[in-house]
């Protein structure tokens, strides 16, 4: 009741505005990618598919930390209301990460399936990446709130899976890291405060809990 | 220590006095202080433009092949000493000071020291060679470059009997290298290269001093670097302040921030798997975003080395 402002949070239009906010970086890749297709090299450079599918790959890993943020920061400053938003930015991350893939298969491969294969074994982090991504897959399907009243108690088991998805995306752009771990470093100690954040966030659940059923009667 | 033998006479009045001489420097020194960003980085250069005018140079000869566009053979850089995307070198290499500019020959040589660049190179006649430059990233171009055969300099400064690699080392100079300052860094700097003796000598291997008939751009490793065609772009170092004469195989940077990854010799060879790109295919800049890429070949189509690696295992030497 302190905080009015707080409740547009809750509103249809802000999960507008949250999904625009996060589609704008496709939205300006999408046009230079038109505006290449008429004038090679005036947006993307020389080598617009490295380009495209590293940008892509960028916006993938930021879009998949900050859906695991938003519950932590939800929990910090106490905006329970945040938490609507984390669907939309896992679908985000998913939306991202299947275009990144869908990028390498065009503009790096030419959909030359056989490197690909030839990819899985002699370039490793490409699997990492792939188990990512079929991973993501039913998340992304079980992310409606029919799914999420159908597995009740499964469903926060399955999505727990997104820990999984975080590390494995770590690995993928670590093992890619060549003169300096800066972005490795970053994303790690995104992911280790995260799980601080909810360790501390279980624990104190659970003493509360015990402090409760063990109260005299 | 006499190291430069005078071809033909300099009529005098061609002549700059030395304090004149030293006073442009210096106010193109100022100048370009002055001036933070690109547009008078061209200013600092040791050797201007004109130079290689007055020098002519005898025009390279065709391959058949398109050559890259020159916006993008100078902005589409790896040159990490200032910073590690793509366009980093082109907006900040413009920080590095390139004139003055010495070369120091040292290690197994006959005549040690150092030379200012000028000295090093005013009697060497500029050839213009047309070379395929293939990166280990799977992309390449093809360049114009203004040089010399590397076995130019070297014949000057006289390899010893017992010489057997030439290591080479550019420049490190972190108030004008942002990328060196880099944290987490896995390569050490200054970056060095090598090569073995008779690599260097082969008439393909040159020292570039200019690249489209003008002098090198800051980001493409001015005032002096080397370009060896049938190895990967990383061999071609750029901005050397030294060249050292060993006996044995110097220890290079990318062979040891990551030895299973780059190998010493790093010919260009598509039958050599790398962890990170095929090296079966590249891309030959421009390409369009789905374009085909092209096949690579073998020494990058130099097969000319081939004679210089003959009983030696290239898939275990890669």
């Amino acid at each position: 009741m302190a905080r009015p402002r707080l409740t547009f949070l809750a509103t249809k239009t802000a999960k507008w505005i949250v999904g625009l906010l996060l589609a704008i970086p496709l939205l300006l890749l999408l046009n230079d990618v038109r505006i290449e297709l008429f004038d090679p090299g005036a947006r993307l450079g020389p080598n617009p598919g490295d380009i495209l599918v590293d940008r892509l790959g960028t916006w993938s890993i930021r879009t998949l930390y900050l859906t695991l943020l938003v519950s932590s920061i939800s929990r910090i400053f106490k905006i329970p209301v945040l938490v609507q938003h984390r669907r939309t930015c896992g679908l985000f991350a998913f939306t991202y990460v299947v275009l990144h893939f869908t990028a390498y298969l065009a503009a790096i491969l030419g959909f030359d399936f056989n490197t690909l294969l030839g990819d899985f074994s002699k370039r490793p982090y490409i699997i990492f990446g792939m188990i990512a991504l079929l991973l993501l897959i039913p998340l992304a399907i079980t992310s409606t709130r029919g799914w999420r009243k159908r597995l009740k108690l499964n469903w926060k088991r399955l999505h727990r899976l997104i820990y999984l998805i975080a590390v494995l995306a770590l690995i993928h752009l670590w093992m890619q890291e060549r003169s300096t771990y800066t972005d490795t470093v970053i994303y790690a100690s995104i992911l280790v405060l995260l799980l601080v954040e909810r360790i501390i966030h279980a624990l104190r659940q659970r003493m509360a809990r015990s402090k409760t059923s063990s109260a005299p009667s | 220590m006499v190291l430069i033998k005078t071809k033909k006479e300099i009529p005098s009045s061609e002549i700059t006095p030395e304090a004149v001489y030293l006073s442009r420097r210096k106010f193109i020194g100022q100048s370009s202080a002055a001036v933070a960003a690109g547009a008078l980085a061209q200013s600092t250069l040791a050797l201007p433009d004109s130079w290689i005018e007055d020098h002519g140079y005898e025009p390279g000869e065709e391959i058949g092949e398109d050559i890259t566009p020159e916006k993008h053979a100078t902005s589409y850089n790896n040159f990490f000493e200032f910073g590690t995307d793509k366009g980093d070198p082109a907006k900040h290499a413009h920080q590095m000071t390139v004139d003055p500019w010495s070369l120091e020959f040292k290690g197994l040589v006959e005549k040690p020291g150092k030379l200012p660049l000028e000295d090093v190179i005013k009697d060497i006649d500029l050839e213009e060679r047309i070379y395929r430059l293939r990166c280990v990233e799977a992309w390449s171009m093809v360049i114009p470059w203004l040089g010399f055969p590397v076995k130019k300099i070297l014949d000057k400064v006289k390899p010893q009997s017992d010489a057997k690699y030439v290591k080479f080392t550019t420049l490190l100079r972190a108030s004008e290298m942002p990328g060196t300052k880099a944290r987490f860094s896995s390569i050490e700097y200054p970056y060095v290269e090598g090569l073995r003796l008779d690599e260097a000598n082969h008439p393909l291997a040159i020292f570039a001093i200019g690249m489209y008939g003008k002098v090198l751009p800051n980001q493409n490793g001015a005032p002096f670097r080397l370009v060896v065609p049938w190895k990967y772009g990383f061999k071609s170092i750029k901005s050397i302040v030294q060249i050292e004469l060993t006996r044995r195989q110097p220890r290079t940077t990318w062979n040891l921030s990551a030895p299973h990854e780059y190998g010493f010799y790093a010919n260009v060879n598509p039958q050599v798997n790398h962890p990170r790109w095929s090296q079966a295919t590249e891309r030959r800049l421009p390409q369009g975003i789905f374009a085909r890429s092209i096949k690579t070949k073998m020494f990058n189509g130099y097969d000319e080395v081939a004679s210089l690696y003959e009983g030696l295992n290239l898939k275990r030497n890669f």
